[in-house]
């Protein structure tokens, strides 16, 4: 009774983790918390089924459209970057909810409000164990785990994942130790349009293909973020994939169901004040 | 840095490159919803139709409609320009053109009390035709009543475009569409369990839900379950669970095109459909729908509030036509279009009837009061407007399922049973507005 939803709630985990991963790389090599991402993931899903609807090959479709949003994201990266370099981190953030209702607008502009199916091949491939798993699922799933371990060794094993973890600690230091600062941002803004690209189209095929939807997808994904504390990408896994479960259990019932969309706030919630249950020891003992 | 900026770039445009010339193509063999008209720009019969352009003073015309913000209703006020074209290039109203513009209200219902406060203030401006707002009916009445301006509105959603004074749709709106479906799963020996599906919106979605089961309570009919949803859910796996579980023989989705295609998709990855008839409202009736929800919907049903665009007809001729000849190729060929042109052409041959040398608000609200028993192909039923704070002329409408992935006649017009009709259909004799 319950597994379907488990299923589903993992699915969906998994999709805000890998999202989220995207971001975190961002943030952690530039600083940058980029609100635009969902709407990365939104042009990238748009432009594959504009793709598909011209009868191109879907596949060569879906890399397009993950291509432009890769393209995209570095070009914000090699526009804005030097000027977000020299600002306070929420002045960053703010900077990106530009690009994301520029985006939005040129969707919207773009696209009619008619309705919309990004229905991968995958989508209809599938099986029975209790409850019906389809294979987009289990790219999901897998692919949000691979990224997230995959991401942990390059940060720590190649030169170039160590100079992004430089970067994070102190920029200006990392600049002195001959590290080109520029050159790493610009890569970590690429690997974060790509992986914004991806999750768009997922997300897509397993929530609803709406510009706006896709656009505001973010909120749920930084929630993730939180509970990975803006550093841990396995915390990020395990935060979005709380949250997706979660929130699709609270959805089985109706008592909780009308609550389930608070779900990211409320898992959000909870880890910062336990996060935070330190300090308050402290003071209380420093009284 | 520049260095890998620049191959950054070269690789980007090379794999772009590649993308481009080795896209094979897929084959089209989608079948296209949208029949074009067949009558030449020259013969198109609009207004007095003696092909000569009209030159006197210009009477004009405006509308709202909600065109941006994530929804888009304008191709109600597009066909309704389209029409008052053509009739300027046949002789205009007596020889006197029509100047007709329509506004966005962007879905903010601030924006639409403005601009009909600026309409009912602006004397020069005698009538509204072919409006399309999708939150601001309300707000848009008070202001209309205030200065006696009246609307002949293409498209109402919301209970408050059903409920005005001074607004008189030409479609059906959603609550008739969905009960008009309960109708006919009633007839076609469906509606043992049915499962209604819908949003949860204020004025709207929990109208329509309320109209489902008036009707089901007065007809014996078993709703087993009721799902308004939020309108950013994205989770449809609960609800295909409960209608699952429910032991539904059929379902009504309330919910717009694209919603609906999502909650489809999942019904599909999930294999759910069973054995239960699945329909959508009105809101589901559009070209693109039948290709975009794919094989697995075939025989899907939806209802549609004014003739099926592909059907013969001579109004229906004559908008596809005028479409052709006046309008952008990319302006919708749809529902909503429809209810445009024919909010327009009964607004045109209204105002014939005038003196022209005596239009002015005052006549014009008059003639389009005095607008009954409109007979239309593009109808099931005449329609009228009247002096009323309730307008619901049409509320009778048809059915269409999905066939090779595009939408074919199901039933002939079905009459509402609504129960909250009732007052309406008593005017409907006692003044004499129909027949």
């Amino acid at each position: 009774m319950i597994l379907p939803f488990i299923v589903a709630g993992l699915v969906l985990g998994s999709l805000y983790a890998l999202s989220g991963v995207g971001m975190l790389v961002l943030y952690r090599t530039t600083g940058v918390l980029n609100f635009g991402y969902g709407a990365l993931g939104a042009i990238a899903a748009m432009l594959a089924w504009q793709f598909v609807e011209l009868r191109m090959q879907p596949v060569l479709a879906y890399a397009l459209g993950i291509l432009v949003a890769t393209a995209l994201s570095l070009l914000f990266g090699f526009l804005a970057g030097p000027f977000l370099a020299t600002v306070t981190t929420l002045t960053k953030a703010t900077a990106t909810l530009g690009l994301a209702l520029i985006l939005l607008g040129v969707m919207l502009f773009a696209w009619n409000d008619k309705a919309r199916t990004l229905r991968l091949a995958t989508d209809t491939m599938g099986f029975t164990i209790g409850t019906r798993i389809t294979v987009t699922q289990i790219i999901c799933l897998v692919l949000a785990t691979v990224i997230v371990v995959g991401t942990s060794i390059y940060l720590r094993r190649s030169s170039t994942g160590t100079a992004m973890r430089a970067l994070a600690s102190d920029r200006e230091l990392a600049a002195m130790l001959g590290i080109r600062v520029r050159r790493v941002e610009l890569i970590a803004w690429t690997v974060s349009g790509t992986l914004a690209g991806f999750s768009g189209i997922l997300l897509s095929s397993q929530t609803r293909l709406e510009p706006v939807f896709l656009t505001f997808i973010v909120i749920p994904v930084l929630a993730a973020v939180v509970v990975g504390r803006f550093r841990s990408l396995v915390g990020t896994l395990a935060g979005g994939l709380v949250i997706g479960v979660v929130q699709a259990i609270a959805s089985a019932f109706p008592a909780t169901s009308p609550f389930s969309n608070a779900t990211p706030f409320l898992v959000a919630t909870i880890v910062i004040l336990y996060l935070q249950r330190r300090k308050v020891v402290t003071i209380e003992v420093a009284r | 840095m520049t260095a890998t900026t620049a191959r950054s770039v070269l690789a980007l445009s090379v794999a772009a490159l590649l993308a481009a010339t080795l896209a094979a193509c897929v084959p089209d063999d989608s079948g296209n919803g949208n029949a074009g008209g067949s009558t030449d720009k020259d013969d198109l019969q609009c207004g007095l139709a003696n092909g000569e352009a009209a030159t006197g003073d210009p009477i004009q015309i405006g509308a709202i409609a909600t065109e941006s913000g994530g929804v888009d209703f304008s191709s109600s006020p597009k066909a309704a320009a389209a029409y008052f074209d053509c009739v300027n290039d046949n002789g205009g109203i007596n020889g006197r053109p029509i100047d007709y513009a329509y506004q966005d209200d962007q879905l903010d219902p601030t924006k639409t009390a403005q601009l009909a406060a600026g309409y009912a203030a602006d004397e020069n401006v005698v009538g509204l035709v072919g409006d399309a707002t999708f939150i601001g009916c309300d707000v848009a009445n008070a202001e209309y009543a205030k200065g006696d301006l009246y609307s002949i509105t293409g498209v109402g959603v919301p209970q408050a475009c059903f409920t005005a004074s001074n607004i008189a749709p030409v479609n059906a709106g959603p609550r008739q569409s969905a009960i008009q479906l309960l109708q006919w799963l009633e007839q076609e020996g469906k509606a043992d369990a049915v499962f209604q599906v819908g949003l949860n919106t204020q004025g709207n979605g929990d109208w329509v839900a309320a109209g489902i089961i008036e009707y089901a309570e007065a007809n014996g009919i078993n709703i087993v379950g009721t799902e308004l949803t939020a309108p950013d859910e994205s989770n449809w796996l609960p609800l295909i669970q409960k209608i699952k579980d429910s032991g539904a023989t059929s379902v009504i989705i309330v919910d717009p095109g694209p919603i609906t295609a999502a909650i489809l998709a999942a019904v599909e990855q999930q294999d759910a459909r069973g054995d239960i008839t699945w329909t959508c409202t009105a809101s589901c009736y559009d070209a693109q729908f039948g290709s975009q929800v794919g094989p697995y919907w075939e025989g899907f049903v939806v209802n549609s509030e004014l003739q099926l665009v592909t059907n013969a007809g001579d109004d229906n001729e004559l908008w596809k036509s005028v479409m052709d000849a006046y309008a952008a190729d990319d302006a919708p060929r749809d529902t909503f279009s429809q209810a445009g042109f024919l909010a327009a052409k009964m607004f045109t041959d209204a105002l014939l009837e005038l003196d022209p040398a005596d239009i002015s608000r005052e006549t014009v609200s008059q003639a389009m009061l005095g607008i009954t028993n409109y007979d239309s192909d593009l109808l099931c039923a005449p329609w009228y407007y009247g002096e009323a704070d309730e307008h619901n002329a049409n509320h009778s409408t048809r059915t269409a399922v999905i066939e090779n992935g595009v939408f074919e006649k199901l039933t002939d017009c079905i009459d509402s049973g609504d129960p909250a009709l009732a007052s309406i259909l008593d005017r409907e004799k006692s003044e004499g507005l129909v027949g």
